[in-house]
């Protein structure tokens, strides 16, 4: 049987490939679902990085198996019809990850910048 | 395109993801779809779904059976024993296939080294009334059919000669071969460099001119391309060396050197039976229309030259049927057919493992079921563990083929035709690649079969137990044909020995202990008759009086050995009738007085040759008692006349023991001898007696050869019991291959045997434990558990002799001394079997009477 983890080490996932930490980011706040994310990020990247259905359900599927983020119960998406739909939302985990991705990022930005690769805010 | 069908497309589109995935997002995806349909421009949105879709279902896949092979990895390492033992199992079952596979390949299923070979032929002449299926041809008569056959592009001939290179080094004798101009042309092969022979080269006093082989060139010249042109100096005389042929060219076999065939017609003789004709069939000429047309010129010739011809016709094969004779065809298919028993058995064995692994892990699969795991992704897994273990299996069997191969080409090279081109090559490796992965697949199926039909609630309630009849079927089946294999092959292994055995104890007629035998070849420009005839005097005088030697005698062929073989008809005396059918075709050979005192063939009547025998005074000849019975019945024949069919006559001194001369297999055939040197043939061979070991002799004979004539080599030395080894070699191999593949198999019958009771027993511990508690004595669990194994292997037995019984006819062709359906092996195999059958049973039987019932019981 596989057995998960009891608390595996959040840097062990670093680098998080970029629709992982995206959508991240996009539940950051609240729960969502699939469209919902995808539109978050679109909107987010001004329309420059568009999920796929399959990159999107790949990468929540192998984030659910990580344990980063979590189903909560369907419901419907009152925003547009009463279709039900599954939401997702962060967990402990998954924010530590989150947290862990945008630190190696922000240490990686500053290397950039210290060297003068970074543009100066306009 | 109206939404509806969008829709419709996009969910048949989503069939591309593997299974699982699909049952788990397609209803999330689809909304997602109709979503974006509602909110996007239709254009940019398709475009960007399908190459979507197509990356992401690839990855999907990639990613689902690296998963699959991460945890078959995982499940096999964390049951090693059980791993090892199948992937062993199917390694020897590859293995041992693909060996033969190579061989099959090499000899049988490789196209020869000429184009359009079907359209190449042998042919031969035949006397159907004195029983001679297939005969050289005379010159006269080749030079015949050229003139008047018209179903052939070409028609021509080689012969076999011998010649001794000499000049730079050691002297050294070639196996040489005489072909007429076209035959390279015919054969359609291209010389390496330099050219073929020229058609004015055939004359009686063409140009002195010599084509070498490719290997002759190598080994002796160092392959140097300057030496066409050079002259070399053979038998004495100069010879301009004008190409270098190809391994293709194998005429005469084994063929180092070539000269042209000098045709002569003004001094040959039709009946002189001495050369080899080969020919390709015009286009569209068929075998059958070309071997009557020339059926119909010997007809033809029997009545232009009723002297040599009548009762003479001809018999042609495409070249494929004469160099791959239907016997070593045969020997094959059935080497062939029993080794692909072996990985048959293995298959099924790896089956009967993997089986009761599924049985013992029905719990855990039902867990796993239950916990939501689809029946497609078990029933995957499943198949990834079996590819895995065919997989390593066939890199396992790979390797051992590898080894093997080398190994059967040793074995081999002499022996069968072809032998020395078996090599693993792509075909063999996709052959290995083939097998394993039928086999993975035909043994995978066994445990999917029972994964489908998994029962949750049985397997969860039952603890793990979940035999039922059906299976238990199953499994017996397949260990019944496991040993039903083991037997097959047991039986057909015991026939080769003994046949094998059968040969090596054949009444030879002679002693072939501690004899020496080696060939030399007098050139005869160097050495007309009477030098010849010196030099073999003072030869055979040396050794004699040489320490270590205690007899020695030269001879014109020795039995099974090298040298010339042809027979001669020779008449009865008791009718007048001349025709062909009062004839009786014997062997002759011409042997030196001490021939048959240094071979031990033992004198039935009159004397041996003496002194007075070599001069020219009378025409004395020995013969055997054989050829003395079918001629002369019971009488005394010494100092009768005795006629050959040329006419000549002869007076019997002599009459001597029967002799098996060419094969260990063939009965004694009639036997004349002349004797030597008065008569001495261009290849004489020298036969001496040792004191000791023969080869510790080989060095005296050359050094005495050395003393007579230091640029004369000898060669073929070779002790007597190895020219018998080789003659039963084939014999010998075919019996050993089979052996090996009847213990495999019987190896592989027995874990059967044993893993099926071992897991019986498992299964049926608490019912034993309860026979145990209300009082059954552990011998009586125990006779419960031998009798189950013991019925298997008893039924196995009896379909495994039904088969080999059915099959004896395929076999009956290699036998020599022993049937196929011989009842003696059929029981003493059956019996042999019977008892590692029972000691496979012992230990589960053994394990079922120490059942603790206590233990037992506690376990429901």
């Amino acid at each position: 049987m596989l057995k998960k983890p009891a608390e595996p080490d959040p840097q062990s996932l670093l680098p998080l490939p970029v629709a992982v930490f995206h959508i991240l980011v996009a539940l950051a706040d609240e729960e969502r679902h699939g469209y919902a994310i995808m539109q978050d990020v679109a909107d987010r990247t001004g329309g420059q990085l568009k999920l796929s259905a399959g990159t999107l359900y790949g990468a929540i599927k192998r984030m659910l198996e990580d344990g980063l983020i979590e189903e909560t119960p369907e419901r419907p998406d009152a925003e547009y019809d009463d279709e039900r739909r599954r939401y997702y939302r962060v967990t402990s985990f998954g924010r530590k990850a989150a947290m862990a991705e945008a630190a190696r990022l922000s240490q990686l930005l500053s290397r950039a910048k210290a060297i003068g690769w970074l543009p100066k805010r306009g | 395109m109206p939404a509806r069908v969008s829709e419709r497309i996009y969910r048949l589109l989503l069939h591309c993801y593997p299974h699982d995935f699909r049952v788990e997002y397609q209803p999330e995806m689809i909304a997602l779809f109709r979503r974006r349909m509602r909110d996007e421009n239709t254009a940019v949105l398709w475009p960007e779904t399908a190459a979507g879709l197509v990356c992401t279902s690839l990855k999907e896949h990639l990613r689902m059976s690296f998963q699959d092979l991460k945890y078959a990895l995982r499940m096999l390492r964390r049951a090693p024993v059980f791993s090892a033992a199948a992937v062993l199992t199917l390694a020897l079952g590859v293995g041992a296939n693909t060996a033969i596979f190579s061989v099959v390949n090499a000899v049988m299923l490789q196209p020869l080294p000429f184009p359009e070979p079907a359209r190449l032929v042998r042919i031969w002449e035949t006397n159907p009334k004195r029983n001679i299926q297939s005969f050289s041809a005379s010159v006269p008569n080749f030079v015949s059919w050229k003139e008047q056959a018209r179903c052939f592009e070409e028609i021509g001939a080689f012969g076999g000669a011998s010649l001794n290179l000499t000049g730079d080094g050691e002297p050294e004798r070639l196996l040489a071969g005489a072909i007429a101009a076209n035959v390279i042309p015919l054969l359609r092969i291209k010389p390496m460099l330099g050219r073929a022979f020229l058609p004015e080269e055939e004359r009686p006093n063409g140009a002195r001119v010599t084509i070498l082989s490719e290997r002759l060139w190598r080994r002796r010249f160092a392959a140097d391309p300057a030496i066409v042109g050079r002259s070399i100096e053979l038998n004495g005389a100069l010879r301009q060396v004008v190409g270098i042929a190809p391994a293709a060219l194998q005429f005469p076999e084994n063929a180092e050197i070539w000269v042209p065939m000098r045709i002569d017609l003004a001094r040959e003789n039709r009946g002189n039976h001495v050369i080899s004709v080969i020919a390709r069939l015009r286009d569209g000429v068929t075998l059958a229309q070309a071997d009557s047309q020339l059926k119909a010129i010997a007809a033809a010739m029997e009545q232009t030259y009723p002297g040599s011809n009548v009762g003479w016709s001809v018999r042609m094969a495409p070249f494929y049927d004469w160099i791959v004779p239907e016997r070593i065809r045969t020997a094959l298919t059935v080497l062939f057919g029993a080794v692909s028993l072996v990985p048959l058995t293995a298959c099924v064995n790896v089956a009967n493992l993997l089986l009761a692994r599924a049985v013992s892990r029905s719990r855990e699969t039902a867990v796993r079921l239950a916990m939501g795991a689809s029946r497609r992704r078990i029933a995957r897994h499943l198949l990834t563990e079996s590819s895995v273990l065919a997989v390593l299996g066939g890199i396992a069997g790979a390797l051992l083929a590898y080894w093997a191969v080398a190994g059967l080409k040793q074995l081999l090279a002499d022996s069968i035709p072809r032998g020395t081109e078996i090599h693993v090559d792509a075909p063999v490796l996709a052959f290995a690649l083939g097998i394993s992965i039928v086999t993975g697949l035909l043994f995978g199926i066994a445990p999917l079969h029972q994964t489908a039909h998994a029962n949750l609630n049985h397997a969860l309630k039952e603890g793990g137990r979940t035999s039922t009849a059906t299976r238990q079927w199953m499994r017996q089946a397949l260990v019944v044909a496991e040993i039903a294999m083991a037997t097959m092959l047991a039986i057909g292994a015991s026939l080769l020995a003994q046949s094998f055995g059968r040969l090596q104890n054949a009444q030879l007629g002679f002693q072939p202990e501690r004899l020496l035998t080696a060939q030399i070849s007098l050139p005869p420009a160097k050495y007309p008759h009477a030098a010849a005839a010196t030099f073999y005097e003072r030869l055979l005088e040396q050794l004699r009086h040489a320490p270590g030697v205690s007899d020695a005698a030269i001879s014109s062929g020795v039995p099974m050995g090298a040298g010339d073989y042809t027979g001669m008809a020779a008449r009865s005396p008791r009718t007048t009738d001349s025709t062909a059918a009062e004839m009786t075709q014997a062997d002759w050979r011409m042997v030196s007085a001490d021939y048959f005192k240094t071979m031990r063939i033992p004198l039935l009547r009159g004397r041996v040759f003496g002194p007075e025998d070599q001069g020219e005074n009378g025409s004395p000849i020995m013969i055997s008692g054989l050829l003395a019975r079918r001629l002369y019945g019971d009488e005394n024949v010494v100092g009768r006349d005795f006629e050959l069919e040329i006419k000549e006559h002869f007076t019997i001194v002599g009459v001597v023991g029967d002799v098996r001369m060419n094969s260990l297999n063939q009965e004694p055939s009639p036997a004349m001898y002349f004797p030597a040197p008065r008569g001495l043939w261009p290849n004489m061979t020298v036969v001496l007696r040792a004191q000791g070991d023969p080869l510790h002799a080989e060095a005296l004979l050359r050094s005495k050869v050395r003393e007579l004539d230091a640029r004369q080599p000898i060669y073929n030395v070779r002790s007597m019991e190895n020219w018998i080894a080789r003659d039963g070699s084939e014999a010998r191999t075919n019996a050993l291959l089979l052996t090996i593949f009847a213990l495999v198999a019987l190896a592989l019958a027995a874990v059967g045997v044993y893993g099926v009771l071992s897991y019986s027993v498992t299964q049926r511990t608490s019912e034993l434990g309860i026979r145990i508690a209300l009082g059954a004595h552990a011998w009586d669990v125990m006779r419960l558990v031998l009798r189950e194994g013991m019925l298997l292997a008893l039924v196995g037995l009896a379909v495994g002799a039904l088969g080999a019984f059915a099959l004896r006819r395929t076999i009956e062709t290699i036998l020599f001394g022993v049937h196929a359906d011989d009842p003696g092996t059929f029981v003493t195999v059956m019996f042999t079997l019977a008892i590692v059958s029972l000691l496979a049973c012992t230990v589960p039987a053994w394990r079922a009477g120490r059942i603790d019932p206590l233990l037992a019981l506690r376990q429901e």
